[in-house]
């Protein structure tokens, strides 16, 4: 057959695979999400429809399929219709160049690279992801505005100003990774860990960080997640949405999840390869699996633990911290690269600019924060002097105040 | 209609920037139906972005007529409309109730029932500040401290339920001592809970009172200066965390508060982080104050020895004549205080809460009005969150502690 045939079917092929699975995990990674949130907060969470809760997903999705769509009155129709399709498919479409395997999985012949575990071995795959991440805001902010609800509105803009400013962040911050790896190919990334003999989150702690706090507030996760901050906005740019359309942005929500953390798995923890088990076949998907899984864990521990962050200082850590952090690791890594130095270089770096991080904070906090008040001895805390427990004798004070005040029966 | 004209009005009355041009603002209407307005509060927002230039809060939308009501009920049956105030608290209001109407019939409740009543209210406070906690904390975006704090609140729950067979609406403590004996066990459960929870509350601290992002949220938000708060009427921790000392239980102790040994925190900012730590370190006290209470908790008598204030037991009720009139004649009567009005104030656990019941010698409230400290603490939240963000907003309303049904009663 024509190599470029069997590549087009392939390609299509593979393609439908992958939404088809991306939809299956993103309908039980709520499920997870849920339950492991239940644990971490004493509860059993959702497990009545089949065993564990298995068939929740299920039961969820032909929920959200029979709900009535409702679009407001004073929503622009054909935006609004459109808005949830359109982060579907940005979410959708950056998930095509994640590496789940080797290209040479099955051989090295045109047909066997074809179909290979990834749907597109681009060699800007980096640089695709974030282009089309930077795509998803469209899906909100028309969202948000299209609903005619000013929740909505004050949600979609919050999310325009928080995924341009983290963009910058998570560009610059994986720009070391792609130093190391000398290719923008997510392939290519992995392929180089393994020849240099080293996960990359060992050359760059420091990226990892920045990459990891900037994804976070890119894919609107908790504590981030100031767009749909139900307690302040109801729901954010979702408030005017309902069923299958409100289904298709917490699709997207949780897809760009995965994607966020396949990009760092990829990135920073050697992708699919751990060791000499990867010639067996399937081997290395579930390498990448748990890899992904662990991410997503974090994700969730995050939510359940941390309150939000306001809104202007989301912008002030992106702009303020994140930023020239992230400047400073790329002219550090360039440095290294240049010079042809050893890798762990610019790990000292990392690892010192994160201990001077470390001892600034708990410095300034000490200094603006608790000094050590003693307050009951029970809990021995250190306490901020602004709160002081006060002595009052109340025999005394009774004497002297009983007197006015008081209506007495006439 | 009505609600168009108000919208109408209020961005007539939008504010003009220097040069004297209207600002570019929007209204935004927050509430009745929001998720962290605890309960129906509706705030009418005027905002310059995400700035709040003009905060307008409405409310009876949770209105009972509570105070109304009260006037076509017997002193007796009265009380049950207290539990449903401030139902995060129906105890303190039953105390409170109780105390004024004992005022009026000039009565002396036994000492079982003074302490039983200091411990059950304490006991109460502790689960109001834990619901408190746990909805500011989830209305800042930290959600498991929610279901932790209703974890604890469970526990005192199940002890209100050992007493009285209710969790919630007790009517525990009426008029002239407690509706029936503290139960065995009481101490055993009482005591295990004031074991566990000192952990417990080191756990919330751990979790909420040096992480650097709760401080972000809540320090120098929503200030309100401590002139401002005793302008406003402001009680409870919305007052001491601006720094004025002032407790009810130390400044006109009743139900034998004097007699116990603990401190007022207070704070100075007046800020929320400041309304949180003062509320905080409160439980410390309210712990010692149950501890020392259950320490020294006498036997004897839960009621007063007067079948005209309180039913008989029931075992007399079949065997004996006279008990029978008696439950007939206050369940179907009640009784008759002499005329006269009376002020009783106490500290429930959102600040300030007053009894002024007017009696004109029948056997039912004159006029029974409740200074409700939530209605008198909302007033204040306009001026704390003018100038301040939309984020910003839920921290206040969270940090002022209020239950709409008291705000509404």
């Amino acid at each position: 057959m024509d190599a470029t045939l069997v590549a087009i079917i392939a390609a299509v092929v593979k393609s439908a695979i992958v939404i088809a699975a991306l939809l299956t995990i993103f309908a039980y990674m709520t499920l997870i999400e849920r339950r492991v949130l239940a644990r971490f907060q004493r509860r059993v969470g959702p497990n009545r429809a089949g065993p564990f809760g298995l068939l929740q997903p299920l039961a969820d999705g032909m929920k959200m399929a029979f709900k009535e769509q409702i679009i407001p009155t004073r929503a622009r129709r054909l935006v609004f219709v459109i808005a949830p399709s359109i982060s579907v498919f940005v979410a959708l479409a950056a998930f095509a160049v994640v590496p789940l395997g080797s290209p040479t999985a099955w051989g090295s012949s045109p047909t066997a690279r074809a179909w290979a575990p990834l749907v597109a071995d681009v060699n800007v795959g980096i640089l695709y992801i974030l282009a089309l991440s930077s795509l998803a805001v469209y899906g909100i902010v028309l969202g948000g505005w299209s609903s005619g609800n000013h929740y909505s509105l004050l949600g979609a803009l919050r999310s325009a100003a928080q995924m341009v400013s983290y963009e910058v962040s998570i560009g610059l911050a994986i720009a070391g990774v792609l130093m190391f790896a000398g290719t923008l190919s997510m392939v290519g990334i992995v392929q180089a860990q393994v020849q240099q003999g080293i996960w990359f989150i060992l050359a760059q702690p420091l990226g990892f960080i920045l990459y990891f706090i900037a994804a976070t507030a890119e894919v609107n996760r908790a504590p981030f997640d100031l767009p749909e901050a139900e307690q302040e906005l109801v729901a954010g740019y979702l408030t005017e949405f309902s069923g299958l359309r409100w289904s298709l942005y917490q699709m997207s929500e949780y897809i760009n999840m995965i994607t966020a953390a396949s990009v760092a798995a990829t990135l920073f923890f050697g992708g699919w390869t751990l060791g000499g088990l990867d010639g067996i076949p399937g081997i290395p998907f579930v390498w990448y699996t748990i890899k992904v899984a662990v991410v997503l864990f974090v994700f969730i521990w995050m939510r359940a633990t941390l309150p939000r962050i306001r809104y202007d200082q989301l912008m002030r850590l992106g702009w303020q911290l994140l930023l020239p952090l992230a400047v400073l690791n790329l002219v550090v890594t360039a440095a290294v690269v240049a010079f042809d130095v050893p890798w762990w270089i610019s790990t000292i770096f990392s690892l010192i600019v994160l201990a001077i991080g470390g001892i600034v904070y708990y410095v300034r906090r000490r200094r603006v924060e608790p000094s050590a008040q003693p307050s009951d001895e029970a809990l021995r805390l250190a306490l901020p002097t602004s709160v002081r427990l006060v002595r009052i004798d109340s025999s005394a004070s009774a004497a002297t105040a009983r007197q006015p005040a008081e209506v007495s029966p006439n | 209609m009505q609600l168009e004209e108000r919208q109408i009005e209020v961005e007539q009355s939008e504010p003009l920037n220097d040069e004297g041009a209207r600002r570019d603002t929007m209204t935004i209407n927050m509430g009745p139906q929001h998720p962290s307005t605890h309960g129906v509060l509706r705030l009418i927002l005027t905002l310059d972005g995400e700035t709040i230039v003009k905060a307008v809060p409405d409310i009876g939308y949770l209105h009972t007529g509570i105070e109304k009501t009260a006037e076509d009920k017997s002193y007796f049956k009265a009380l049950v409309l207290t539990d449903r105030m401030d139902y995060l608290a129906p105890l303190c209001n039953n105390l409170g109730y109780s105390l004024a109407v004992e005022k009026l019939l000039d009565l002396t409740v036994p000492e079982r029932a003074l302490y039983a009543r200091v411990i059950l209210a304490e006991l109460q406070r502790l689960a109001s500040h834990l619901v408190w906690l746990g909805s500011s904390a989830l209305d800042l975006g930290a959600q498991s401290v929610f279901l932790y704090c209703f974890r604890e609140r469970e526990l005192i729950l199940d002890i209100f339920e050992l007493c009285s067979g209710v969790r919630m609406m007790t009517s525990y403590i009426m008029p002239g001592g407690l509706q029936a004996d503290l139960p065995e066990g009481f101490d055993a459960q009482v005591r295990a809970f004031l074991a566990l929870f000192p952990k417990r509350l080191r756990e919330y601290h751990d979790l909420l009172t040096n992480n650097r992002l709760w401080i972000d949220r809540t320090k120098g938000i929503a200030p309100l200066a401590a002139a401002d708060a005793i302008t406003y009427g402001c009680s409870g921790a919305t007052l001491r965390g601006s720094g004025v000392v002032y407790d009810v239980r130390k400044a006109f102790p009743y139900s034998g508060y004097e007699r116990f040994d603990f401190d007022i925190p207070v704070g100075s900012n007046g800020d929320v982080y400041d309304r949180y730590l003062v509320r905080m370190l409160e439980m410390d006290q309210s712990l010692r104050i149950i501890t020392q209470a259950l320490d020294a908790l006498p036997g004897g008598p839960w009621q007063v020895d007067d079948p005209k204030i309180v039913p008989p037991p029931k075992y007399l009720i079949s065997s004996n004549m006279e008990s029978l009139i008696h439950h007939f004649k206050l369940y179907t009567e009640g009784y008759r205080p002499p005329a006269g009005e009376v002020y009783v104030r106490t500290e429930s656990p959102k600040g300030e809460l007053g009894f002024y019941v007017v009696s004109d010698g029948s056997a039912r409230p004159y006029r029974m009005h409740v200074r409700a400290p939530s209605f008198a603490n909302l007033q204040a939240l306009p001026s704390m969150i003018e100038g301040q963000l939309l984020a910003d907003v839920v921290a206040a309303i969270g940090s002022i502690d209020i239950v709409l049904g008291e705000v509404d009663r």
